[in-house]
């Protein structure tokens, strides 16, 4: 019985011996593998372990879990449980990085040259087999496998790179047209606003000479006057969304934004019977922010979620507002990254959250709502605008936007992140923002 | 009778516009579509209060405000600028707003709001 692992050499050092393992059934092709081996002095050492079988090949390779255990394999093609291309197939499975010689008789010496072509990195005559030779096609092997290894990793760089570029590629494009389109908006705004002061100047006249058109007459014009009013409103909000937008950026308080906005919407709030949950944390950093601006986001945001709220009973109507304060978490590089560029792990933020009980949005419109003119509303009621200027409006800011469907109850989460102005050195971020400082995607917490 | 003066090249707005003012009594209005004849139109009809239009062909509302302000006749009479170029949502509930010594107006107007701003200016309280 040839024992299955010999030592050539005591290694000194455990890091400079070269691990073959030598896959062959045959006793006699293994002494001859191993007499070649004895007569060389190759640096590294080389300690040849054997396995007679794929089966034990296998054990063998596997025996680190994710590690390659062996620098070399060199593997007979014919062994009792398997032969030919099902034999280097499985190796290759269990150890694609590691360089497998093929040791091939006579007879499957054309199979041997094929797979050389197809992934092996060399292989042996058994007939012909001298020290020289084995030594020459291992280092021979490992080179090759080096190269292999290193142009797969090129590649893969490559991929990557080359498929940021397509990213980056993508975000341009929609930033060209977003540019474009807010420059026609600009200049559709001038344009059908004339027209339609001269329309509103009519209607006044016939409001005016009430008595002459009659009732029916009177109910046609205020018709009308409420599709002028609609049509100004849709074309402010173009003219907002084109606007290069100043901010006048002042220490501000996140929580006197909030109450300032749920004041000047308290009649709509009233009118609609819905209950605002304020859960503001009272501790909780400045922002450097243009606070009339984000006023005008907070009021969106409030009443996108209020008008989703519209079918449900009043004990279904309710928007919880929320500000708390977090650290921003770790963050690998994520599509959705570009936008927190100008935020830096560990940064203190200011979180504000708009949650609403409107069912949510499904998730092939969530994606959409940020596109300007895109609306989920019925016609007339929204312009399509609000969101897409909200979130121009944040991004000034350097701050981040995001939308969420949530459970129980079934909703939208609205998520602005705003970087905090000068660092809550000793405060304790609130125990409810810990899903801040997962990786990546902000998760939902308490509802 | 106040005597207003229409600088706006749009001759529909400009139309409704007048018919508007003079129905109201207390104004007599003149129109100018082409701004290049502003000045002169202005000179001969001694306007108390020019509306002027800022986008147009040819001269515009800031050169028409400029040569306005060099001529001894006219640089006393107030101007409302009437444009689309700020929205209501700018000007605030009034619909007007100041920037510097202007007072812009947003289109589309209503006649109530319009009256008030020319009365406003008039009197000095824009």
């Amino acid at each position: 019985m040839i024992p299955s692992a010999i030592l050539t050499d005591t290694p000194t050092e455990p890091q400079k011996v070269l691990q073959i393992l030598c896959v062959e059934d045959n006793d006699g092709d293994f002494l001859l593998l191993r007499e070649a081996f004895k007569e060389s002095d190759l640096d590294p050492r080389p300690v040849l372990h054997r396995a007679t079988s794929l089966a034990e090949a296998v054990a063998k390779l596997l025996v680190d879990d994710g590690k390659a255990n062996f620098d070399i394999v060199l593997l007979d093609l014919n062994l009792p449980d398997s032969s030919g291309l099902e034999t280097f197939s499985r190796i290759r499975e269990v150890a694609p990085t590691t360089p497998v010689s093929i040791l091939s008789g006579n007879s499957d010496r054309r199979m041997a040259v094929s797979l050389v072509q197809s992934g092996a990195q060399d292989y042996l005559p058994k007939d012909s087999l001298s020290a020289d030779l084995v030594i020459r096609s291992i280092l021979f092997a490992m080179e090759r496998q080096r190269n292999r290894t290193e142009m797969e990793e090129m590649n893969n760089r490559l991929q990557k790179a080359s498929e940021e570029l397509k990213t980056a590629q993508m975000q341009l494009i929609q930033a060209e047209k977003l540019d474009s389109l807010g420059r026609l908006a600009a200049g559709v705004a001038h344009e059908v606003k004339n027209p339609l002061a001269t329309i509103q100047m009519g209607l006044d006249y016939f409001q005016r000479k009430g008595g002459l058109i009659g009732e029916t007459g009177l109910l046609i014009i205020s018709n009308m006057q409420e599709a002028v009013t609609r049509a100004e409103r849709i074309i402010n909000g173009m003219l907002d969304y084109s606007r290069d937008q100043n901010l006048l950026l002042k220490e501000s308080s996140i929580n006197a934004i909030i109450r300032n906005a749920l004041a000047l919407m308290q009649h709509e709030i009233t009118r609609t019977k819905v209950q605002v949950i304020e859960e503001l944390q009272e501790t909780i950093p400045s922002i450097r922010a243009d606070s009339g601006k984000l006023v005008q986001v907070v009021i969106n945001l409030v009443m996108n979620a209020i008008q989703s709220m519209s079918a449900n009973g009043p004990a279904d109507r309710s928007v919880t507002v929320r500000t708390f304060w977090d650290r921003l978490p770790n963050m690998e590089r994520d599509e959705g990254l570009r936008q927190w560029s100008q935020l830096r792990v560990r940064d203190p933020v200011v979180v504000v959250e708009i949650l609403d009980q409107g069912g949510g949005v499904s998730e092939d419109k969530l994606s959409r709502l940020f596109d300007p003119f895109y609306t989920t509303k019925p016609t007339g009621e929204g312009t399509g605008l609000g969101l897409s200027v909200a979130r121009n409006i944040v991004n000034l800011h350097h701050g981040h936007l995001e939308l969420k469907n949530v459970e129980n109850p079934r909703g939208l989460r609205v998520r602005m992140v705003l970087k905090a102005w000068g660092d809550p050195e000793g405060w304790l971020p609130s125990p409810e923002s810990r899903n801040l400082t997962q990786p990546v995607k902000l998760k939902p917490n308490r509802l | 009778m106040k005597r207003v003066l229409i600088i706006d090249d749009d001759v529909a707005l400009t139309q409704v516009l007048k018919i508007n003012l003079d129905d109201t009594g207390n104004y007599e209005s003149r129109i100018v579509n082409v701004s290049s004849n502003a000045i002169a139109a202005a000179r001969e009809f001694k306007p108390d209060i020019i509306l002027l239009d800022v986008v147009m062909p040819g001269l515009d509302g800031g050169d028409i405000s400029a040569a306005l302000k060099q001529d001894p006749l006219l640089s006393k009479v107030p101007v409302l600028i009437i444009t689309a170029l700020v929205s209501n949502d700018e000007t605030g509930e009034n619909a007007v707003v100041s920037s510097g010594d202007q007072v812009m107006i947003a289109k589309p107007i209503r006649l109530d709001v319009l009256t008030k701003a020319i009365e406003d200016r008039m009197s000095g309280v824009l």
